[in-house]
């Protein structure tokens, strides 16, 4: 298991640095002149350009600045933003709670209703619910998240008028009441398509469970059909959600940008847009590197799970 | 039984699907049905009284990176009301009235401005406005090119509350550049915090005072109990108790925003939302005014000489004059919010022009023959550089130029990319800008301001224009000018000789982004570049 552990780091290690040279070289490659980008406008004088060109190192190579760049990015220091002419870190810090808190509330609310959903459709295979969830999963599977936002918005702002259309803030600032309200659509927005990816995965596995061996035997012993469901079949059969939350888990941090954009919540998928938009590149790197970061390490965390949820299953050198 | 259940389920999965599909916006339907009717031109009761309280939460759709003007570019919808100015202009009559500043008077013969500042003013922060700070912040603003104007200026404190603003030659808009182009900040919170903390912290002397800015979220201020500033009728300003400055980048969820009551105001910048609003009775109180409006200009190379059809003016003339049809093109890429003219000196401005739009007369079979007489009976091939803003203009100029033979490559670059300022590459170019219209303060626009004004030399026009000579002389009688009726007077042959006679350029459209208001806001229709919210109020 450490050695195992020990092997996905040094593979995540690669991964990064792989990562962080392409979005370092990729990033360079933004046509424009940067200098113009930072100084916040076109006309500016000699003496001006000059100074920004050296602050930003433009007069070093591009390996030296990549070193410098990693160099400083071990430390934490990830550069000032050039459009917010703040440390980048402290712009990401600000916005990692909200992106995380719709991020994981949106799975925390698409796991068991999925799931439930996917037993129900698998336990009534072939019947009127099996086709009623199944058609809703693939509904909602094919619904585009910013259609869904829309929706959401033309029901419960335009029509109802019970929700804000924007904004986000935690208790602390905005108090309990609004900050509910704020969270209901995106949190709903976040989770639909969850829903339905929970349920077909729950299904499928259910119905692979369903027609084991130790299933007929359970049943042959009399053991009630709530505790085959529950006990039997719903331990094993959920192994394989562990997969498709791990997916869910590693887009954490950058899977909510067309939600955050389009209910103007201050997180970071909006920094993310911004900085593509204003040429950012400290800003863009810094994200670009945090966010494979998590999924790396959402990943093994993923693995460890599979462990830890089927002794069956090993993680040593034989076992992979 | 069995069957029947299916059925059922069948009709409830369907039932379903198309319930979802019914509640979205399809079509002019349901869009009608997104924006309420309401109507908010002039229904409300002759001079209503200004109530207290209330806070105006206008609509910015871009994110603001910094909240000081004097170190980078901020939209002033983001400072309004918490920064002033020594003066105020009147947008709409160009007139400059005492606002930090009390009087002035100008010298023209050392052309040097002498401004009594009003006393008693203080900052947020409780620091004195005075004559030190005028020329600290002047100083600060000059240094990092945050000028409206590229004039140059020396500020000098003749005492505590006064200054003296010496040009280094005359400017006709003089009073625009000493008395409008600078906001104050408070010296004190700078010194005292530093720069990065200045820049996102703004401590100035207006009505309201900066509480905190929540990134790509809002700008929120509150009242300044202590502002220095009555009305006409003797009472405290402002009337609101806070000003937020709104950040939607989503024109829909801006919309939906601004019908639910989220915010009062919304900047229409797409053409199905401004429509749509319209369609559903808002009205866009936008002023199609000085500083407000982005044109869309097309200009050649004619740096170049050989092997170029540009360079030829007859060729110019034919595809710019005759050959397109730029009221259907201002249509199909600006919607029916833009404005097709070719001047860009609109009516009720300086240099406005009634006859000019009348020299470009869409005629494809006399453009298909001038240019066979210039020698490209088949038309040629050429490029077109465009920024993103401009490619929608661009990509129906390249349909247009189709059918006079000539088959442009649309390349788009970014807006400091080194190529649009690179004369030996050859072609056309779109180039939007949000142009001064106010011609007293650059004469001709900014496109051509480099001539002459100490502006930028770089910038795409000014290196990849031929300009003509005649051009040159008209220019520079134009930007000598001493009054506004001589600036008028050559402006008008100048811009003739320009779009005209050497077509050199040709403004496609001019488009200014909406703006609508709630019905229970007044007073706050304003420009976001000069006024603010002070004087604004809400129903209770």
């Amino acid at each position: 298991m450490a050695k195992y552990l020990l092997k996905r780091i040094g593979t995540m290690i690669i991964v990064i640095i792989i990562v962080s040279l392409a979005t370092f070289f990729l990033t360079n490659l933004v046509p424009g002149d940067i200098v113009y980008t930072v100084a916040g406008s076109d006309e500016i004088d000699d003496a001006m350009y000059d100074r920004i060109y050296h602050e930003l190192n433009l007069d070093k190579s591009t390996i030296e600045r990549y070193l410098i760049w990693v160099r400083n990015a071990l430390k934490g220091d990830f550069g000032m933003s050039y459009a917010y002419s703040k440390p980048v870190w402290e712009l990401i810090k600000a916005r990692i709670p909200t992106t995380l808190y719709i991020s994981i509330m949106s799975i925390v609310l698409s796991v068991p209703i999925g799931v439930v959903f996917g037993m129900i459709t698998a336990v009534f295979r072939k019947k009127w619910p099996d086709t009623v969830f199944t058609m809703i999963a693939n509904v909602l599977n094919c619904l585009p998240q910013f259609w869904i936002a829309i929706l959401l918005m033309y029901i419960f702002c335009l029509k109802l008028k019970w929700l804000p259309s924007m904004g986000f803030g935690f208790p602390a600032k905005v108090g309990w009441p609004k900050f509910i309200q704020t969270s209901i659509m995106p949190i709903i927005c976040g989770s639909l398509n969850a829903i339905a990816g929970f349920t077909r995965q729950t299904r499928t596995s259910m119905l692979e469970v369903i027609r084991q061996d130790y299933i007929r035997t359970a049943r042959a012993k009399g053991i009630s059909e709530r505790k085959v469901y529950f006990k039997h079949m719903m331990k094993n059969g959920l192994i394989p959600i562990i997969t498709v939350l791990g997916g869910r888990l590693a887009h954490i941090l950058g899977g909510s940008m067309i939600i955050e954009n389009i209910f103007s919540i201050p997180g970071m998928g909006v920094l993310a847009r911004t900085s593509v938009e204003g040429k950012d590149i400290p800003t863009l790197q810094a994200i670009v590197l945090i966010t494979t970061l998590v999924s790396c390490a959402a990943y093994i965390l993923t693995d460890i799970a599979y462990v830890v949820v089927d002794p069956r299953i090993s993680l040593s050198e034989s076992g992979d | 039984m069995k069957g029947s259940k299916r059925i059922i389920a069948v009709l409830l999965a369907l039932a379903m699907v198309f319930g979802l599909a019914a509640c979205g916006p399809s079509g002019n339907t349901a869009n009608n049905n997104a924006a309420p009717v309401q109507n908010n031109t002039n229904n409300t009761p002759a001079a209503p009284q200004p109530v207290y309280g209330g806070v105006l939460r206008m609509h910015c759709p871009s994110t603001a990176t910094a909240l000081c003007n004097l170190i980078k570019s901020v939209g002033h919808g983001f400072i309004a009301g918490c920064v002033e100015a020594l003066g105020k202009r009147d947008f709409v009559t160009q007139e400059i009235s005492p606002w930090l500043a009390d009087s002035w008077t100008f010298d023209d013969k050392t052309n040097t401005v002498t401004v009594k500042l009003h006393q008693g003013v203080k900052f947020h922060d409780g620091s004195d406005f005075n004559a030190e700070v005028v020329k600290w912040c002047n100083d600060l603003a000059k240094k990092n090119n945050r000028l409206s104007t590229a004039h140059n200026f020396e500020t000098e404190v003749v005492d505590n509350y006064t200054v003296k603003i010496i040009f280094d030659q005359f400017y006709l808009d003089w009073e625009q550049c000493a008395l409008t182009s600078v906001n104050y900040y408070s010296k004190e919170a700078y010194d005292k915090n530093g720069e990065e903390w200045f820049l996102s912290n703004p401590v100035g002397t207006g009505a309201f005072k900066f509480v905190e800015y929540i990134p790509n979220q809002k700008v929120v201020y509150t009242k300044n109990e202590n502002y220095w500033r009555k009305d006409a009728n003797g009472n405290q300003l402002p009337y609101l108790d806070g000003y937020e400055a709104v950040i939607i980048t989503d024109q829909n969820a801006a919309m939906t925003a601004f019908v639910n009551g989220e915010i009062d105001h919304l900047v229409g910048t797409d053409e199905a939302v401004i429509q749509q609003l319209i369609t559903n009775g808002y009205t866009n109180k936008c002023y199609v005014l000085p500083d407000s409006t982005t044109t869309f200009e097309v200009y050649a190379n004619t740096v170049i000489k050989e092997n170029n059809p540009w360079a030829d003016v007859n060729v110019r003339k034919a595809v710019f004059l005759y050959g397109i049809d730029w009221e259907d093109l201002t249509v199909l890429a600006g919607g029916k919010s833009a404005i097709c003219t070719h001047s860009i000196s609109l009516e009720n401005t300086l240099m406005y022009d009634p006859t000019f739009n009348d020299a470009y007369k869409y005629d494809l079979e006399k453009a298909k023959k001038m240019l066979a007489d210039a020698g490209y009976p088949n038309g040629f091939d050429s490029q077109l550089m465009t920024t993103a803003i401009s490619k929608p203009c661009a990509t129906v100029l390249q349909e247009k130029l189709k059918a006079l033979g000539i088959n442009v490559t649309i390349e788009q670059v970014g807006g400091g990319d080194a190529k649009r300022y690179d004369p030996s590459i050859p072609g056309i170019e779109m180039w939007a800008t949000t142009t001064n219209w106010d011609v007293t303060l650059r004469p001709l626009g900014s496109m051509h301001s480099p001539l002459d004004l100490g502006g930028s030399k770089t910038q795409g026009p000014v290196v990849k224009v031929d300009f003509s000579q005649a051009y040159r002389d008209l220019y520079a009688k134009t930007a000598a000018a001493k009054t506004l009726e001589e600036r008028a007077e050559w402006g008008k042959k100048a811009l003739r000789q320009l779009y005209i006679e050497d077509v050199n350029s040709t403004l496609c459209y001019v488009k200014a982004n909406a703006q609508f208001y709630g019905d229970n806001v007044h007073e706050a229709e304003f420009e976001f570049n000069w006024s603010s919210p002070e004087v604004a109020w809400k129903d209770k």
